[in-house]
Parts: structure tokens; C-alpha cells; sequence
């Protein structure tokens, strides 16, 4: 096995050898930040130009070579308004720095394609902690501000954009490959425009199969303050549990969910009381860093909604079931228990059961059940995923298809009520999710006939176990006198 | 023979199955209905359970776990030895149900066990109940108690689901130890006495008030030996229950030698020893004829019994065994408690019961109580005996203390159904008694024979008065003549039936299945509103706190905070160390500066305070701080004195003619701190004492508001710690507030020197 990884390397690193960056050269890249709370949207357009005729494709930087494991942590690729499905199964979770869009070059009209990624807590409070009252300002920050790229570009414009019409204050743009005596930086409104660039080298190149700086170039870092004013809301653990019934038709999803609010700390030693007004009808003004309410959209035809923790059940929710004719998703709008200020948090438990319609397929014992790996929060990002699928009982031969990568699948048995041998479970964990990961992931297995009845034969056994025991019992007799009893 | 109504002809085998039928069937219904009727909280609200940290240990880690559990976060920081000081008897069998459940692989959470312990072991009551009435009466007399003690509400006040006592599970295992005495006194088996003693083990493990029965049956084996009722029956049952029933009491480590070492327990060996006695003597004078040896034995068995008492009342003297403990003596001094133990008076339930809660207790069974009993004395077999004695004590023990109720009712269910049976029983009998043909004779009117039966008791009346002799030599039969008089009878009845089943479910549903965690209030458009603010702040504590804060609150919401905050706490409900509890009480009594260096020794980090002045709730702090300062009073009553607290008219004030003593007051600068802020210049209107609070702000030098829920019911303070130049706090404060404040003080001061 070992060996066999070492080689699939070394092919790899073939492969790569032959990269040649002169196939290809890019005209312009516009590349815009929408800054936001736990997550920032970064939207990159490439227009680019094959310079010689060549079967390589583009080879597209997804981190520069000093960025760790994190940083992206969802990417697609769109032409024309349509995702790149090829390229889909990727993910920057899974390692890799670069990814190779098939395109084969050919020096006549230029391509355009947009490649978008989410950044993860790129974001921090400044000042760190605030009183309640106050507004929140937060400070984005990143190494990277020209475009990494493996070929040369003639222009390039980088645009940051605050979510509330103002920027604070940036720190200096580069002000390498601006037209001499050109601003480097204008700021209008809540934007922020650095550039345009123009004929910026290749600021990466490739050595030995790795990324690596290319000699001579070096990123500034970019700075970007700005106001907030919404909650930042990190899910720092979420575990789905989904158990699906064939008997009763049923699918129930449960979420467990643990929020922080990872915007501005309310400052330690404030005189001011926590929650000094009546929520949420009464309040006449309410900060906005507070986090007050979650949508959170269920998928059609879910019903029989909860909302709980570990103290019982929270009384502060709405539900709304999609329409009965029309669809739609049906609306759960949850309320914490307590508003939760900056730095608290608040574990509470999701739960809703929808039918198997739309969700199992299959005829006869082969079934192939779609589950929706998480559920879209905007601008919400899942630091732990874990989803856990239990099978009933019966099922077997169960293989398990994920959207995207993932950290781990495991299998394992579960044994709950009225079990015999036990349920097939699944249990899939990922790191560092994202509303576009609401993906689905497909589980197909065998479910027998006979596996419906398991569970009648096992509760007719035990009963009848019981009752032939009860009545030997009551026949057998252990008087050792024949005595009279007094009744 | 003549009857009212035609009834239908069946065999008789016919009629004892059916009646075997319906009988288990009426009784499965009413454990079904007892169990029903107590979900009300858990359908309306939820399961809300404060206190089972302990249960949970047993259920994670094991029998032995629990046995040796020491809880540190409770009793903060002295901690408590939890196995060794509480009832084991529901926890364990609440882990003994979760761990069979488990074993058949139902994952049940160990907290619905909890839940539901209550409202399942009341369906076992009903149970009990029939099988205890079956003995007393007939078996239609048993469904009735069963289905009276189903649905009463002076037990469903006690084991609604979710209320996790120890009364939950006591009730049964007092009705079944009962039933299982009754039953080896009738038929003098030692096996069944030793299955009452089992049970009375199991009774002892699981509520303290096993002292009840320690004494019931002791005193009913004494009263049948005073009626000159003894016989070997009662011997063998009373010593085997005795025996097995005390070595069983004594393994649980709670109680341990003190059956042995108490007064409470000495009545039990008492009775054991003059049954002995009395057993000698009875053999002995079997054997020995002659009057005047008989007379030197009697003589014999009382000097015994005198010198035992001696021996007693020279241990209890000399300390050997432990005089009566105050809780007890508060039963019969109901004034005791208010000036000796101030912690039990300031209980609510520890109070005396008012006449109402009597009637909406137990409704019509407290009137046909009474009948009941004396029923009991018209035929006064053994067993009924016991059920006079236990109808004597516990109706005092019911009047002196309201949590008390308890005892009497199992008691009121039956004896009620005894009444209740005897009345439908003489009713519904369609046996139309027959009158003498003699004494029809007499009259002369022999066509009155075929006359309507009306017509002749009106004829046999006038004939009564007429010639009274000729009569009294004919029998008179008792018993009901026509259908009307049927019919005016049992319709009543019915109502009262219909009407009790209203009652008890009006009073379950409005009175007693409310969680006191949550409050549910009506909008004007009817639509309900829960105010969850108690668990909005708990939650709050156990998400956004340090794991080790201490938390600092009246006892009251001890349990509450440990369950649900999963926070150390200073005092609890398990009300063991009266000191600790004054400790609180005097800090909460005091002005900062005492207060302080108290909440520093106890590394107090936050306190929590009830404050209802907004909502208008009553249960709240503040109504409860006069017991505080009694607490703390008796504990040093040089500090705090009650008077100081009232206003100079005697009155119990919070507005501006409040006591300094008071304002000053933890307590009430917690409460009211930036309370009237919140009318905006407007009268700041305290709703639960009407009273206007005044607008001067509230300074507060140690501690900080750290967290106040929505409707500000639960107000939670951070305890500062000690500044960081080594100020003193208030100096700090002033200092931070502003440097005008200070100057002016010096510039004062400066003044006073020149």
C-alpha cells in the first residue's frame, strides 16, 4: 500500500515536471473580496490567451505556496454561469495547491472563467473586545494580495468590499508594477480598489512538483477595517444524526449544534448588564453583534420540528411548514435561549423528521438514499462536521458517496431499541464547512425483504419466551406440603 | 325472594369469569389513568428535572461509584458525601429500571427514567392500594380505593412526572408494606412477614418517612395485645417482620445503627420484647394452671415492661440512645421549628395545613372519611384496627404539616371507598326485603300482600305505631324497599363520582403540573406565554462560566443550579448544614463591606438573585429575605436582627421609607440595582410589592452585573476580585467613576483640617 502511494507521487510529480508556464498567459484578472463575518467571499475572473497550441491546461493556484492547510476552504470554477462539475470533487481541504482546468490551448480567442472561493475566519474583531453597546469593527487580513499565479499577467485589479458602505482604514497596496505616479489604491464608499497592475510576473512557478515563490517576487500582506453590523457566527461543532425508518416511511435528521459568537468579546469588567431589555418585541434598539435569531430552512415537506438542549426544550421558535400545494422549504426560526453576546455561546439541539419520498430510491432490496451533508446558514462557517447516517436494521453492502472530500468514513454497528444484530451506521467527519457544502451524499445498500419482518420475529420470540416461561412457572409446582392455606 | 329490578340469569361460572375480566381489566385502566393523569406537566411543558446528578453517577459509573460518591460542587467548599448521606431507594431503583431496559437493548436516557419513576410507580399504587382494600372489604371496595387513590390529587401533588422525590416511589412501598403486614397478621405466615419486611427495607432505603411504618405496626401489634387480641399469628408476623425488617433498615449506610440507637425506633423493639413476653406467658400459663400463678406471671410481664422502659429512659438520658431529633419534635410542637429550627419553618410545605387544602386535596373522601372509619369500628377485625390507628395518626400528622398530606391520603382513599361501597353496595342490592307474613296477619289487611311494596311499609308503619308490642316480636327486615328511593340515592352518588374525577383532574392539570423552572402566563388574546427565564440564566451560567465558578444563591435554587448549570454551589435543597445556609443568609443580609471579605472566604464568583418586581412575581428574593436574616440571625445574633430590617412603623418596606439596614442590604441593591432605569424617569412600581422604588442609583463597589434574563426574574453578579493596586474596592470604583468625585472628597477633607 505504502509503496503504491509513493508511486502514485512520483507519477504525480512527472506529471507535473513537464509544466511549461509561456502556454499560457493571463490578459486580466479582476479579483473582488465581499468582506463578511466567519467567511469572505473572494470572486477571481481570468480572462486568459493561449500563446502557443499545446494539450495543457490552465493550471489554476488555489493557495500560495507559504499557506498552510487552511485559508480556502471551498472553491468552484464557473464558465458562463455553469460550475465545472469535473472539477467539483475537489476540494482545497484535500491538500492540494493547484488544480488543472482542462483546456486546451489554442492562441485564438481568449477564455474567461470565474473561480470562487469562500476564506474561513480570514476576519478578526478589532478591538478585540467592545461594551455592549458598541459597534463592532472587524479587521480582515491576508498575505496574499496580488493574484498567485504559475503565468504572466497584463492586468490586474483587486477589489475589496465592505459589507456597510465604509472602510475604516487599509493598510498601503503595493505599489510595484502601478503605472509610475498612479494612486496604487482608491477608496469609494465601502470599496476599496487596489490597481490596476500591470505586467505582473508569475508569482509562483513550480519546482521539483512543488509550489514554490518564484525568485524575485514577494507578496505584501493587505489589511482591510471595516464595520460589521451583524453577528459573527461560528458553528464550532455541528453533528447531523440521520436515521431512516423503512417502516415508518421516515427520515429524521437531528443537528447538534454548538454556536459562538466569534465577533467582539463583550468587554470583561462592563457595568452593563448583559440583557438589560425585554427581548425581542419590546427592544427598541438592540446591538447588532448580538446573535438573536437563526434561520435555519429545512427541506420540503419537513415536519414535526424540535428545538432543544440539554435543560429541555427552548420555547422561543417559530415554525413554518412549507406551503402544502407549492412546496418550498419550511422555515425554522430559532431563537437561543438567551441572546448570546460577543465571545458566548450556546448548544442546542435541531431536530425535524421528513418522509423518504424524494430521498430513498430503489427497487426491490437495492436502495440508494440521499442525505444532505449539512444545512446552508449564510456566512456561517462549520469548524467540525460530523454526520452520522444509521441504516436500519437489515441493511447490508452499504458504500457511501461523498460530494466533496472528506477527512473520514467509518462504518460501524449501532444497537438501539428492539435490536437484534444491529444497525449499519456511517459516520462521515469533515473540517471547515461552508454554506456551499450543503451538498447531498448518496448511501446505497441492500435492504432484503425479510429484514422488514426482523424486528416482528424478534419481539414474537421474546413474548413467547416469556409467556411459556410465565407459564411453566405458574404450573410448576414447589409446596413441599400439602398444608392448608389459609386464603 | 322479591326484587326491585330484574337481573339476568347466568351461571355462576359465567359470572365469575367475567367478574375476573373485568376486574383486571377496571384495574389496568386505573393504573392506566394514574399514569395518564400525572403526564400533564410533561404533554403541557416538558420533562424538566432539576436533581439527578446522583442517579447519573450510578447509571454511568456503577453501583459502587455511587456508594462512595463525593460530590464536591455541592456544599462548596465543604462538598458532601452524597452515597452516605441520602435515601439510596430511588436511585436505585431508577438505575436498576435503566439498567434492565438497557440490558434488552432499549437506550433509554437515564433523565426519562427519572421522569417517568413517578407516574409509573403511582399505577403500582393503585395496584397496592386494591390488594390492601381487598383485604380490609370486598373486592369492589378495592377498585373504588384503587381508583380514588389513581387520581387524588393529594398524591398526584407529589408524583406528577418529572418531580424526581423520594415520596415518587414511598407511597407504593408504604401501601404494599401494608398490605403485606395485613396479610401475615391474617394468616399468621412468616413468609409474608418477611416479605413485608423486605418491602419495609426497601421503604426504609428510599424515604425517611419508613418511620411512619416503624411505628404503624409496632403500635398495631400493641393495640391488639391491649384488646386481648393476641395470638400466635400476630407473634410470628410482628417477629419475623421485626427481625428481618431491622437488619434490612440497617444496611442502608444513612441509617445504619440507628434503629438500634433512637427514640424514634425504640416503640418497634419495645412491642418486639412484649411480645415476647406476652408469648411466654401464654405458653406458661397453657401449661400451669392456677389463678394465682397466672397473677404473679402478669404481674411479672409488667414489672419487665417497666424495667425496660427504665432501661430506656436511662439510655435516652445517659446519650446511648439519641433523644428525639428536632424535626421531630416539630411535629408535635408546631411552633418549635419557627424558634428553634427557623431553616424547617421557613419551608412552606413544613407548614400547618389550612382547613381548604384539606377539601381540595382529597375532595368528598375527606367527608366520607369519617364514615369510613366508623365502619371499621362496626366490625373491627384485626385489620381494621390497623386502619383506625393509621387513620388516628396520620389525620394529625396531616394537620401539622402540609407535606404531610401525603400520609393521610392513602389512608382517606380507602376508607372513603369502604364508605362508598357500603352506601352503592345497599343500594344497588336489588334484594327486596320480605316482610313477615305474621306480622301482615296482624294487621288484618291480607290483600295488602299483593299491593304495591310502598303500600306495604306505609301499612306496616301505621301498624308499628298502632300496636307496638304485637310488632317488636316480628323481625323487622332492614333494607331498601322501592326503585325511587334507589334511584335518590345512587344518582348522587354518581355526580359525586363524576364530579371528584372533575375535580381531581381540574386541580392535576391547573395546581399541580406546573414545573416550577417555567412559567406559563395567558395573553390577552388567550395565547400562552412561557417565561423561561430561569433556564435561560442556568444555561447561560453552564455555557458562558468557568467550569469550577462558584455560584452563590439562596438554598432554594441550589438543586437547580447544580442540575442545570452544572455549577458548584454554595448551599442546596439537601438542607444539611445549618451554618453553611446562615452563611449565605448573612451575607446576602449584609452591607458590601461585610459581605465582601464572606463572599471572598467562599470564593464566591458569581451571585444569583430572584427578583419577580418587574413581572410580578411573588416567589421571588426579596419575599424570602426575612427568613434569610432568621437564619442568620440564630446563628449570630449579635450581626443581624430581624427588627433592623422593618421600618420604624413595623413594617416590611421596600420603597423610600425602607430601613438604611435594608437598602444597604446585598439582597436589595442586587434586586433593585438600575431597577429603575428601566421606567425611564417614570415611577419605578416594584409589581410584586407595590411599591415605588427610589430613583436614587444604586452603587455597587464588590460585585458587577454579570447576566440578567429577559423578564429579570433571575439576576446573576460577578464578584469582583481584589484591585490590582491593592485598593479597596469602593475607592476604586469612585476612582474609575470619575476623578471629580474623588477631589471633591479630598478637597472635603483638606477642608476639615485647615
Amino acid at each position: 500500500m505504502r509503496f503504491l502511494t509513493t508511486l502514485t507521487a512520483a507519477l504525480l510529480a512527472a506529471t507535473t515536471l513537464a509544466f511549461d508556464p509561456s502556454v499560457w498567459e493571463n490578459t486580466q484578472i479582476q479579483r473582488t473580496y465581499e468582506l463578511g463575518g466567519a467567511t469572505t467571499n473572494v470572486q477571481t475572473v481570468y480572462t486568459i490567451k493561449a500563446l502557443k497550441d499545446s494539450l495543457e491546461g490552465y493550471e489554476l493556484v488555489l493557495r500560495g505556496p507559504e499557506e498552510g492547510e487552511q485559508g480556502t476552504d471551498y472553491w468552484e470554477v464557473t464558465q458562463g454561469g455553469k460550475v465545472w462539475e469535473s472539477l467539483m470533487v475537489s476540494s482545497a481541504t484535500d491538500g492540494r495547491k493547484t488544480v488543472t482546468i482542462p483546456l486546451e490551448a489554442t492562441p485564438s480567442a481568449p477564455v474567461t472563467f470565474t473561480h470562487s472561493q469562500i476564506l474561513v475566519h480570514a476576519s478578526h474583531a478589532l478591538p478585540a473586545s467592545i461594551g455592549q453597546d458598541d459597534e463592532q469593527f472587524l479587521m480582515f487580513e491576508r498575505n496574499e494580495t496580488i493574484v498567485e499565479s504559475l503565468y504572466k499577467t497584463r492586468k490586474e485589479t483587486i477589489k475589496y468590499r465592505s459589507p456597510s458602505k465604509k472602510i475604516i482604514s487599509h493598510s498601503k497596496a503595493p505599489e510595484e508594477y502601478i503605472t509610475v505616479g498612479a494612486n496604487p489604491s482608491k477608496k469609494s464608499g465601502g470599496t476599496l480598489t487596489l490597481g490596476p497592475y500591470t505586467s505582473v510576473p508569475a508569482t509562483v512557478a513550480v519546482s521539483s512538483g512543488a509550489l514554490v515563490r518564484e525568485k524575485g517576487f514577494t507578496q505584501s500582506p493587505m489589511s482591510v477595517h471595516y464595520p460589521f453590523e451583524e453577528p459573527v457566527k461560528t458553528v464550532e461543532k455541528l453533528v447531523r444524526l440521520v436515521e431512516v425508518s423503512h417502516w415508518g416511511g421516515n427520515m429524521n435528521v437531528e443537528d447538534h449544534i454548538r454556536l459562538v459568537n466569534t465577533g467582539a468579546r463583550l468587554k470583561p469588567r462592563d457595568n452593563s448588564p448583559a440583557c438589560n431589555t425585554k427581548w425581542p418585541d419590546s427592544a427598541p434598539f438592540f446591538p447588532a453583534q448580538i446573535i438573536r435569531n437563526i434561520i435555519y430552512p429545512l427541506p420540503p415537506n419537513s415536519h414535526t420540528p424540535y428545538y432543544y438542549d440539554v435543560i429541555g426544550n427552548i420555547s422561543t421558535s417559530n415554525f413554518r411548514p412549507s406551503h402544502p400545494t407549492r412546496g418550498g422549504p419550511a422555515i425554522l426560526e430559532l431563537r437561543p435561549r438567551y441572546p448570546v453576546l460577543g465571545g458566548w455561546m450556546d448548544e442546542f439541539v435541531v431536530g425535524w423528521d421528513m418522509g423518504l419520498q424524494g430521498w430513498l430510491r430503489g427497487k426491490g432490496k437495492d436502495k440508494v438514499l440521499r442525505v444532505p451533508f449539512m444545512t446552508a446558514l449564510p456566512g456561517v462557517v462549520v469548524d467540525e462536521a460530523e454526520v452520522v447516517i444509521t441504516l436500519p436494521e437489515g441493511a447490508r453492502d452499504v458504500n457511501v458517496t461523498v460530494p466533496f472530500p472528506v477527512e473520514s468514513i467509518e462504518h460501524s454497528v449501532h444497537k438501539t431499541y428492539l435490536d437484534s444484530v444491529g444497525r449499519p451506521r456511517i459516520t462521515i467527519k469533515k473540517r471547515m464547512c461552508v454554506e456551499k457544502h450543503e451538498q447531498d451524499v448518496f448511501v446505497t445498500y441492500t435492504y432484503p425483504l425479510w429484514a422488514h419482518l426482523q424486528k416482528l420475529i424478534t419481539v414474537g420470540v421474546a413474548s413467547a419466551i416469556f409467556f411459556t416461561m410465565f407459564a411453566l412457572a405458574k404450573r410448576l409446582n414447589v409446596r413441599i406440603s400439602k398444608a392448608n392455606v389459609v386464603a | 325472594m322479591a326484587v326491585a329490578y330484574p337481573i339476568p340469569h347466568v351461571s355462576k361460572q359465567t359470572v365469575t369469569n367475567t367478574s375476573a375480566l373485568l376486574k383486571f381489566t377496571i384495574l389496568a385502566v386505573i393504573s392506566a389513568a394514574a399514569i395518564a393523569s400525572r403526564l400533564f406537566a410533561v404533554i403541557r411543558h416538558e420533562s424538566i428535572i432539576h436533581e439527578f446528578r446522583a442517579t447519573k453517577v450510578l447509571a454511568k459509573d456503577g453501583f459502587y461509584e455511587f456508594w462512595n460518591w463525593f460530590d464536591p460542587t455541592a456544599w462548596y467548599p465543604l462538598g458532601r458525601v452524597v452515597g452516605g448521606t441520602v435515601y439510596p431507594g430511588l436511585m436505585v431503583t431508577s438505575g436498576i429500571i435503566y439498567n434492565v431496559l438497557h440490558w434488552l437493548n432499549f437506550p433509554v436516557d437515564i433523565r426519562n427514567v427519572c421522569v417517568m419513576l413517578a407516574p409509573a410507580f403511582s399505577g403500582l399504587t393503585a395496584i397496592a392500594t386494591y390488594l390492601f382494600t381487598c383485604e380490609m372489604a370486598d373486592e369492589s371496595t378495592g377498585l373504588l380505593a384503587a381508583a380514588f387513590i389513581g387520581i387524588v390529587p393529594g398524591y398526584i401533588s407529589r408524583s406528577v412526572a418529572g418531580s424526581y422525590d423520594n415520596e415518587a416511589i414511598a407511597i407504593f412501598l408504604l401501601m404494599y408494606t401494608f398490605y403485606l403486614w395485613i396479610r401475615a397478621v391474617k394468616q399468621g405466615s412468616a413468609f409474608y412477614g418477611m416479605l413485608a419486611a423486605v418491602f419495609y427495607g426497601w421503604m426504609v432505603a428510599a424515604w425517611g418517612g419508613y418511620v411512619f411504618i416503624t411505628n404503624m405496626i409496632p403500635l398495631h401489634a400493641f393495640v391488639l395485645v391491649l384488646m386481648g387480641r393476641f395470638n400466635h399469628k400476630i407473634y410470628i408476623s410482628y417477629s419475623s417482620w421485626y427481625v428481618i425488617g431491622t437488619l434490612a433498615s440497617m444496611q442502608v449506610p444513612f441509617v445504619g445503627f440507628l434503629p438500634v440507637r433512637t427514640s424514634e425506633h425504640m416503640a418497634a423493639l419495645g412491642v418486639f420484647g412484649l411480645l415476647q413476653l406476652v408469648a411466654f406467658v401464654e405458653t406458661v400459663r397453657k401449661l400451669v394452671p392456677g389463678k394465682q400463678f397466672q397473677l404473679l406471671l402478669r404481674a411479672f410481664v409488667i414489672a419487665s415492661f417497666v424495667i425496660a422502659f427504665a432501661v430506656l429512659v436511662v439510655l435516652t438520658s445517659s446519650g446511648w440512645i439519641a433523644p428525639w431529633t428536632g424535626r421531630f419534635y416539630s411535629l408535635w410542637d408546631t411552633g418549635y421549628a419557627k424558634i428553634h429550627i427557623p431553616i424547617i419553618a421557613s419551608v412552606s410545605e413544613h407548614q400547618p395545613t389550612a382547613w381548604p387544602s384539606f377539601f381540595f386535596d382529597l375532595e368528598m373522601l375527606i367527608f366520607l372519611f369519617p364514615a369510613g372509619v366508623y365502619l371499621c369500628f362496626r366490625e373491627l377485625r384485626d385489620e381494621h384496627v390497623f386502619i383506625i390507628i393509621y387513620a388516628v395518626l396520620s389525620s394529625y400528622f396531616a394537620g401539622v404539616m402540609v407535606r404531610l398530606m401525603l400520609v393521610i391520603t392513602p389512608v382517606v382513599c380507602v376508607t372513603a371507598a369502604m364508605a362508598f361501597s357500603k352506601l352503592l353496595t345497599t343500594y344497588l342490592d336489588p334484594t327486596v326485603p320480605e316482610i313477615d307474613d305474621d306480622s301482615a296477619s296482624v294487621t288484618g289487611d291480607l290483600a295488602a300482600e299483593v299491593d304495591a311494596t310502598i303500600n306495604k311499609t306505609k301499612t306496616k308503619k301505621s301498624a308499628a305505631v298502632d300496636t307496638k308490642k304485637t310488632v317488636g316480636a316480628a323481625a323487622i327486615k332492614r333494607g331498601i324497599y322501592s326503585l325511587d328511593t334507589r334511584f335518590l340515592v345512587v344518582l348522587p352518588l354518581i355526580g359525586s363520582l363524576i364530579m371528584f374525577v372533575y375535580h381531581c383532574t381540574w386541580v392535576t392539570s391547573n395546581a399541580y403540573s406546573s414545573p416550577s423552572v417555567v412559567l406559563a402566563s395567558r395573553g390577552a388574546d388567550g395565547s400562552q406565554h412561557i417565561i423561561d427565564d430561569f433556564r435561560e440564566a442556568y444555561y447561560w451560567l453552564r455555557q458562558n462560566t468557568k467550569q469550577d465558578a462558584v455560584v452563590m444563591s439562596w438554598w432554594d435554587y441550589g438543586y437547580q443550579i447544580a442540575g442545570m448549570a452544572d455549577r458548584p454551589t454554595l448551599v442546596d435543597n439537601n438542607t444539611w448544614n445549618n451554618t453553611h445556609i446562615a452563611t449565605v443568609g448573612k451575607a446576602m443580609a449584609s452591607n458590601e463591606a461585610v459581605a465582601y471579605p464572606i463572599l471572598r472566604q467562599h470564593d464566591v464568583d458569581y451571585i444569583l438573585v430572584i427578583f419577580g418586581g418587574l413581572l410580578g412575581y411573588s416567589g421571588d428574593d426579596i419575599n424570602k429575605f426575612l427568613w434569610m436574616v432568621r437564619i442568620s440571625q440564630g446563628v449570630w445574633p449579635d450581626e443581624i436582627q430581624e427588627s433592623n430590617y422593618f421600618t420604624n412603623r413595623g413594617e416590611y418596606k421596600v420603597d423610600a421609607q425602607a430601613s438604611q439596614t435594608m437598602k444597604d442590604s446585598l439582597m436589595y441593591k442586587m434586586s433593585y440595582y438600575r431597577f429603575p432605569e428601566l421606567f425611564g424617569g417614570g415611577q419605578a412600581v416594584d409589581r410584586v410589592r407595590n411599591q415605588v422604588i427610589p430613583n436614587t442609583p444604586i452603587q455597587l463597589d464588590t460585585i458587577e452585573e454579570a447576566f440578567t434574563s429577559e423578564n429579570w426574574i433571575v439576576r446573576i453578579y460577578q464578584v469582583k476580585k481584589e484591585d490590582d493596586l491593592g485598593r479597596e474596592l469602593p475607592a476604586a470604583s469612585a476612582f474609575n467613576a470619575g476623578q471629580r468625585l474623588k477631589k471633591s472628597k479630598s478637597a472635603k477633607s483638606t477642608n476639615k483640617k485647615r
